[in-house]
């Protein structure tokens, strides 16, 4: 192995989307075009995901990637991959690298588990031969025996990934590459694999890693990177990058400009701006909160107070995405407060969001500020309200918005 | 161009795989299971030997066993050509997922097809010693014939299965095309009943018309298969082979993209 496992220079990737929207190319579409005379058959519609991308990583380094939605980490991914070939520039890779990428590895949903299982050992350079020996932890790894023989499109979402993750860190890759992995799949599992890569990493092996939690880059990444638009935005010490980047989500936010989930149309008319969002513990004001902990909002809407006719309304976003909604305050006056007894929310990077909208439902004003849940002191174990249940091997889905928060006005 | 060809090679280990997969697979949830590897082109022959003989009276000797000996490397061709054809397409999570060689899909397709004719071959043969058809020494050209049909039909396919990706009308033509381009192909009448005028047009511009007369000069004739012919499909074989590889390479980066 080389001192560098990974070296980008000056990547670009660029889709060419021949597609009409909507449909397919068909040779109608395509005949329809002659007939009209038009000299350019292929509609030549360039997409710019990707350019200028130069990135070292020493071998065995840890390397954390954050972006919004959108901003190019997934076809970064596929590219380190080798799925997509760059349309300029060069990537090299020393070593056997496995990757995960979106939901599940490269799974045919009508083989069964264990097919795939040798299928997928043998497109990352394994031998039948060496899988024969590997089947049997892979399958104890996923927990999955029972349903091994069975097609992988029976399995559930959690299912899937969890043998996607078994034969991708079993397969003993020199390089890892993952994808939000660690967001799926239940507590238990999410602990074994994170273990897993915790192994991975003491070993000396190279790790990229795709996430929102900008926090786990901060704290486990050597090196961060901060993909925007489909250039580097920043690169190099974690805690700077992931520091810029927050200060840019924050500042999109609140300029209402915010390019953070797909859903997130852009506000016309632009709203006022208000009077202030401040966030406060048991003792003060504060950005970070232990999980359980109790929040209190601070809102002022400044010199545009909120139509006495209309509602206030909170919600929590990681990463863009809502994960929690409060019940809405009406007649909201020209302050309010907003108290959350028990932040029961995972470690993570999250927003504050409180909007107040008109009488006939239009949003007026929009407050935002940022905070993190940290656990204090480190490795402490949470202490969370837990049950167990019994559960058929139904399809289990993305988890619900974590419940046990209250608001108050 | 021939990177394709090599990494097909290295590959072989995933084709063996995929290929075993696909062979064990397909019957899979059937009572009869792998029986159907013959009873499928059987029933087909029951049908056309109904038609046939039955029917419409053919005069050749023989003719359930003769149509049988044309009809299993045309299955064989038209099942990878279909299959082949949509490989691509349909396998949508390999390719967008992981870094697969996509040559894998459509050389598996053929080669699954190939077992199942070479499966199905001792029961043609034991046909032919019920019907009492004399063999001949002509068998040794069978590899010959075997080898350049492989050529062609992966020729082909890699240019069908890549155009697939970019117009899905293909596989809606396709069944028809093929079902034309069977009555075209002697399998089920000689190649006697083509007018004198362009019999010889007729068999030597198609190869699999030349391959199939080849199969039949071979068990049913017994006698070598015409080498003029088989030389000039042998050569468009391999010029088919080339487009092919041509075609596939120039437009296998963007598979990922738009399957």
């Amino acid at each position: 192995m080389g001192e560098l496992a990974i070296e980008l220079s000056g990547v670009a990737k660029t889709f060419r989307r021949r597609t009409i929207p909507g449909g397919h190319t068909t040779f109608k579409s395509q005949l329809v075009g002659l007939l009209r005379g038009s000299r350019q058959r292929f509609p030549a519609r360039e997409l710019r995901v990707l350019s200028g991308i130069d990135l070292a990583v020493p071998s065995g380094a840890a390397l954390g990637i954050v972006g919004q939605n959108g901003s190019g980490k997934s076809t970064l991914l596929k590219l380190l991959a080798g799925i997509y070939r760059p349309t300029a520039g060069r990537i090299r890779i020393d070593g056997r690298l496995s990757a995960l990428i979106e939901l599940g590895a490269g799974f045919h949903p009508e083989f069964s588990g264990r097919e795939n299982v040798y299928i997928n050992g043998i497109i990352l350079g394994r031998s039948r031969r060496e899988m024969d020996a590997l089947v049997e932890s892979i399958v104890d790894f996923a927990e999955l025996r029972e349903f091994i023989d069975e097609p992988v499109r029976t399995y559930s979402s959690g299912m899937y990934m969890r043998l996607a993750f078994s034969i991708a860190t079993l397969v003993d890759p020199d390089i890892l590459v993952i994808d939000e992995i660690l967001a799926v799949g239940d507590e238990h599992f999410a602990r074994k694999s994170r273990a897993r890569i915790e192994d991975f990493r003491r070993r000396g092996k190279t790790i990229v890693l795709v996430t929102h939690d900008a926090g786990m880059v901060q704290s486990w990444c050597d090196l961060a990177v901060w993909i925007d638009h489909g250039t580097i935005a920043a690169k190099g010490n974690p805690k700077e990058v992931v520091a810029a980047y927050r200060r840019a989500v924050a500042e999109r936010e609140r300029a209402g400009t915010a390019t953070v989930g797909p859903l997130e149309a852009p506000q016309a008319p632009p709203l006022p701006q208000p009077g202030g969002l401040r966030l406060e513990g048991r003792e003060g004001e504060r950005e970070a909160f232990a999980p359980g902990e109790l929040l209190r909002a601070a809102i002022d809407w400044g010199a545009e107070p909120p139509d006495r006719a209309g509602a206030a309304r909170a919600e929590i976003r990681r990463a863009g995405e809502k994960v929690w909604e409060s019940s809405p305050r009406p007649a909201p006056g020209p302050g309010l407060r907003l108290e959350i007894p028990s932040l029961s929310l995972p470690e993570g990077d999250y927003e504050l969001v409180v909007s107040a909208s008109d009488g006939a439902g239009r949003e007026r004003s929009r407050l935002a500020r940022a905070f993190s849940v940290r656990r204090a002191g480190g490795a402490a174990p949470a202490a969370l309200e837990h049950r167990w249940a019994e559960e058929a091997a139904a399809k289990i889905e993305r988890a619900d918005p974590p419940r046990g928060l209250t608001a108050g006005a | 161009m021939l990177t394709n060809l090599r990494e097909l090679f290295q590959y072989r280990a995933l084709v063996w795989a995929l290929t075993t997969r696909e062979l064990s697979a397909r019957y899979r949830g059937s009572v009869l299971g792998f029986l159907w590897t013959f009873m499928n082109p059987l029933l087909l022959m029951g049908v056309y030997a109904l038609v046939f003989s039955v029917f419409l009276q053919q005069q050749i000797p023989h003719y359930t066993y003769f149509m049988f000996v044309g009809l299993l490397p045309w299955i064989w061709f038209s099942n990878s050509v279909s299959g082949g054809t949509m490989s691509l397409s349909s396998k949508r999570d390999l390719l967008t997922r992981v870094k697969f060689p996509p040559q894998v899909l459509p050389a598996v397709v053929i080669l699954a097809e190939l077992c199942n004719y070479l499966l199905a071959l001792p029961l043609m043969i034991g046909l032919g010693l019920l019907s009492s058809v004399a063999f001949h020494r002509g068998v040794v050209w069978l590899p010959v014939v075997l080898l350049f049909q492989a050529i062609f039909t992966v020729g082909l396919v890699l240019l069908t299965s890549s155009i697939n990706v970019f117009y899905r009308d293909l596989q809606h033509v396709l069944g028809n095309l093929l079902t034309l381009w069977f009555f075209l192909v002697p399998v089920v009448y000689q190649a006697k009943a083509i007018p004198v005028a362009f019999r010889d047009l007729a068999i030597r511009s198609d190869p699999m018309a030349v391959f199939v007369t080849s199969y039949q000069a071979i068990f049913y004739e017994g006698r070598r298969p015409d080498p003029v012919s088989l030389g000039v499909a042998a050569l468009a074989s391999i010029a088919l082979l080339g487009v092919g590889l041509f075609a596939f390479e120039r437009r296998r980066d963007e598979f990922p993209e738009l399957v």
